[in-house]
């Protein structure tokens, strides 16, 4: 009962995962620069504003401070997808988007009684934009600029995380890091027979890994810190650029370094039920190798988020038997734009989640409303809301005894 | 919740998320664009224009194995004379008999007048397959009809030309295996005129020489050849089939940008439509061929005319147009300028011919003169430049 239980949930999730399998770029602002990235963690996490890095998570393995998996005592599988909707305005025009992301997976898996190996993959950053211009030509008919980017920056990461005591949990993780940022620009006359299209294209391929240390310490049973570190990630980036005249094309190495980010939270017990999560995180700016036309235009990057949980009784009405979530945060970009003006995305956040019947795991629900960005400094801004769907589900792995199925 | 509800819903849920459409992200994506922030700038789409200079070329075709056959003359071009090779190998059977009359008869079918003409023996016999573009030699004297005069008048109404019975007798007594003769337009009486008929080709009614002898018995001598002999002296840009005249043009292209990559580029031209001709009355009338002008764009093996490569080359273009209606042509280049100027292919220039010159008679021609409303050959290049793209080591 229990494995078809789970084996349902799992379908209906990857259904709706798949649904935003047509992935866009997270914001309007991700310009198609590595520097944009989401962060660490599943439904319940970004229910909470991304607060949780001093957050013990006994139910999931997509958790915002690694160390937190050395609680987990079985196999435990989790899967996270968001999908995002958003309007965008200028002073003069607006656009409504939907963007889907790919989903972020972890899987977990306890090598003996705190000590758990885990591995998965986790979208750093997704960037997609399509988008044409007319221009205007004398002597002929206007040619449409059509932009096509793409980009998709992942993490592989390879954990480690061990309970040194019964307060202490630490935490050490390997970063593959692999991905991939293409811009084309067409020139293309739609109402020309005979005409051909030209094409520019770069094609820039990541690669690189990075470590990453964190560490959850609980010092009171009602309170919490936590910490990560993740280091820098030294990028070498393949460069193509090739145009329709092949005698133009050429091909670069360079290096792009990712600062390294740090961040650290606090998780306050008020009652047995009720939680107050904090998390400040930040990463300098990085230098604008290989994105030169955002010289001056880069700052160090923030977040400052508060989170309020209001745990699942085991008794009571169904309203008692769910979890509440809430939190705020407010997220200082990477980012200027115009040079000088800072994007800075503020959101509050809800969620709640239900547990699998028949057995451990979870499926969580969230919802972010705010907006990225303003009109009066930015000149744009990004209404937004995002609707996050995540799976926990654990198996006790032991050794099958001969003769059984 | 029955199981099968629950999935349903799911899918439902997912489709409403995978269906919900964004709305075009171009206008609000205009200022990251217009400051770079993408580290995509566009290149600068131009058209440029460069100067033809064009010259008439004549090339040594004719058409021999044409349905018809005509003569006089058409939009300029002019047909001087109809060549006819008889066979009379079976006249030695009629040795010593007397004739009483000889006809030479032409089945014209379209004529918008009655011409001079008169018949000559020509002095060397010629095939279909000749390339023929000026009259061989014949005896200046012309064939006598029945009563001596060599004047004649071909038109609608005026098809048989009775030719000396002396004279065909000496010829089926001759023992020869053709007859050579000669139908010449006199121009200088009737210089207008144009009068097409059935040649062999047609495979119907084709010219025929009917001998009726004295013993009462006649026969039919078959054509076995037939030629129309055209000629046109050009008076500016003019492409001709029937006698094969090419307009070549000549240009530099070294002006254009070096970094160019080209979206199109094409030959404007402008048609001289009062004297164009896609079609003869009798194409028209009698075969129902299309009116259109055939062209066939190449650039030559050799930009010298003198040389045998210059007469074939790479196709450009081909396509059809009406030759009759004053208008603007734009013939695209297609990778003919992107080779030229990216040094893939030596510019000998471009020639425009008909396409079917070896089969119809058709004429254009084109303007060589600028005006307000009408300008001499040239080329126009659109191109883009390529992308700059800004980062990078």
């Amino acid at each position: 009962m229990r494995g078809q239980t789970i084996r349902t949930v799992v379908i209906h999730v990857i259904i709706l995962c798949l649904a935003g399998g047509a992935a866009d770029a997270q914001s309007i602002f991700g310009l198609n620069f590595i520097g944009e990235h989401r962060f660490r963690g599943s439904a319940r996490q970004q229910a909470l504003a991304f607060s949780t890095i001093a957050l013990p998570d006994s139910n999931g393995a997509l958790t915002s401070n690694t160390a937190s998996l050395a609680e987990l005592s079985e196999v435990t599988f989790s899967l996270f997808e968001v999908t995002n909707l958003s309007r965008i305005r200028t002073e003069e025009k607006s656009a409504s988007q939907n963007r889907f992301q790919l989903p972020s997976i972890m899987i977990a898996i306890p090598l003996r009684d705190g000590l758990v190996f885990g591995l998965g993959y986790r979208t750093r950053f997704q960037g997609w934009g399509d988008f044409s211009y007319e221009r205007d030509v004398a002597g002929v008919s206007n040619p449409l600029d059509i932009y096509k980017l793409r980009s998709t920056l992942f993490t592989a990461p390879l954990s480690l995380s061990w309970r040194v005591t019964d307060r202490i949990r630490v935490a050490g993780e390997l970063q593959i890091e692999r991905g991939s940022i293409n811009d084309e620009l067409a020139v293309y006359f739609p109402e020309e027979e005979y005409f051909g299209s030209v094409l520019s294209r770069r094609d820039r391929s990541f690669s690189g890994t990075s470590w990453s240390a964190s560490v959850l310490i609980a010092v009171h049973p009602r309170i919490r810190i936590g910490a990560v570190f993740d280091d820098r990630v030294s990028y070498t980036v393949n460069q193509d650029i090739t145009y329709s005249r092949e005698e133009f094309d050429s091909s670069v190495s360079y290096d792009f370094e990712l600062p390294p980010a740090f961040g650290a939270g606090v998780a306050l017990g008020i009652t047995d039920r009720w939680w107050i999560t904090s998390n400040y995180w930040a990463r300098e700016a990085p230098e604008p190798a290989g994105f030169s036309q955002l010289e001056g235009s880069l700052q160090d990057e923030r977040l400052i988020a508060f989170g309020l949980e209001r745990r699942r009784s085991a008794a009571g009405g169904f309203f008692s038997r769910i979890p509440l979530r809430f939190g705020y945060y407010e997220n200082r970009w990477h980012l200027e734009f115009p040079a000088g003006e800072g994007v800075t995305a503020r959101f509050v956040t809800l969620g709640t989640g239900l547990q699998v019947p028949g057995g451990p795991g979870s499926v969580d629900i969230s919802l972010e409303l705010g907006q990225i960005g303003s009109i009066d400094n930015n000149g744009i801004d990004e209404r937004v809301m995002r609707i996050g769907v995540g799976l926990n589900v654990s198996e006790p792995w032991s050794r099958r005894k001969p003769g059984k199925r | 919740m029955n199981g099968k509800v629950v999935l349903l819903l799911t899918i439902c849920i997912a489709v409403v998320f995978a269906c919900c459409s964004s709305e075009p992200e171009g206008p609000v994506t205009r200022q990251f664009i217009d400051s770079l922030a993408y580290g995509v700038k566009v290149g600068d789409t131009r058209v440029d224009t460069f100067e033809v200079s064009a010259s008439t070329i004549s090339v040594p075709y004719g058409i021999g194995s044409s349905s018809l056959l005509r003569i006089g003359e058409i939009q300029g071009i002019v047909f001087e004379a109809i060549l006819l090779s008889i066979d009379i190998s079976a006249g030695s059977a009629h040795a010593g008999t007397q004739v009483s009359r000889a006809i030479l008869s032409f089945p014209v079918r379209v004529a918008d007048t009655t011409l001079s003409v008169t018949c000559h023996e020509l002095l060397q016999g010629f095939e279909d397959d000749d390339t023929i573009s000026a009259v061989p030699p014949y005896d200046p004297l012309a064939i006598p009809d029945s009563t001596g005069g060599t004047a004649r008048i071909l038109g609608l109404e005026d098809q048989d030309f009775s030719i000396d019975t002396s004279l065909v007798r000496r010829w089926l007594q001759g023992g020869g295996e053709r007859l050579n003769l000669a139908v010449i337009w006199n121009e200088e009486r009737d210089p207008k005129g144009f009068i097409e008929m059935q040649a062999r080709e047609y495979e119907s009614e084709p010219v025929v020489f009917r001998v009726d002898f004295a013993d009462g018995t006649a026969d039919t001598f078959p054509v076995a050849g037939d030629y129309s002999i055209a000629s046109f002296e050009s008076e500016g840009l003019d492409c001709v089939g029937g006698v094969a005249t090419r307009i070549h043009f000549t240009f530099s292209l070294d002006d254009l940008d070096e970094r160019a990559m080209i979206h199109n580029s094409y030959l404007v031209l402008t048609v001289k439509g009062e004297v164009g001709l896609g079609v003869t009355p009798g194409d028209d009338r009698i075969l129902l061929l299309p009116s259109d002008f055939y062209y066939y764009l190449y650039t030559p093996g050799s930009s010298n005319p003198a040389n045998p490569l210059f007469l074939g080359g790479t196709e450009v273009d081909n396509g059809s147009f009406d030759a009759a209606l004053t208008q603007v042509l734009k013939l695209p280049l297609r990778g003919f300028t992107a080779d030229v100027t990216q040094g893939g292919r030596v510019n000998t220039g471009l020639v425009l011919q008909s396409d079917l010159e070896t089969v119809r008679i058709q004429r254009a021609s084109f303007h060589e003169e600028n005006n307000d409303t009408i300008s001499k050959p040239y080329i126009v290049v659109i191109y883009s430049l390529p992308a700059d793209f800004i980062g990078g080591p």
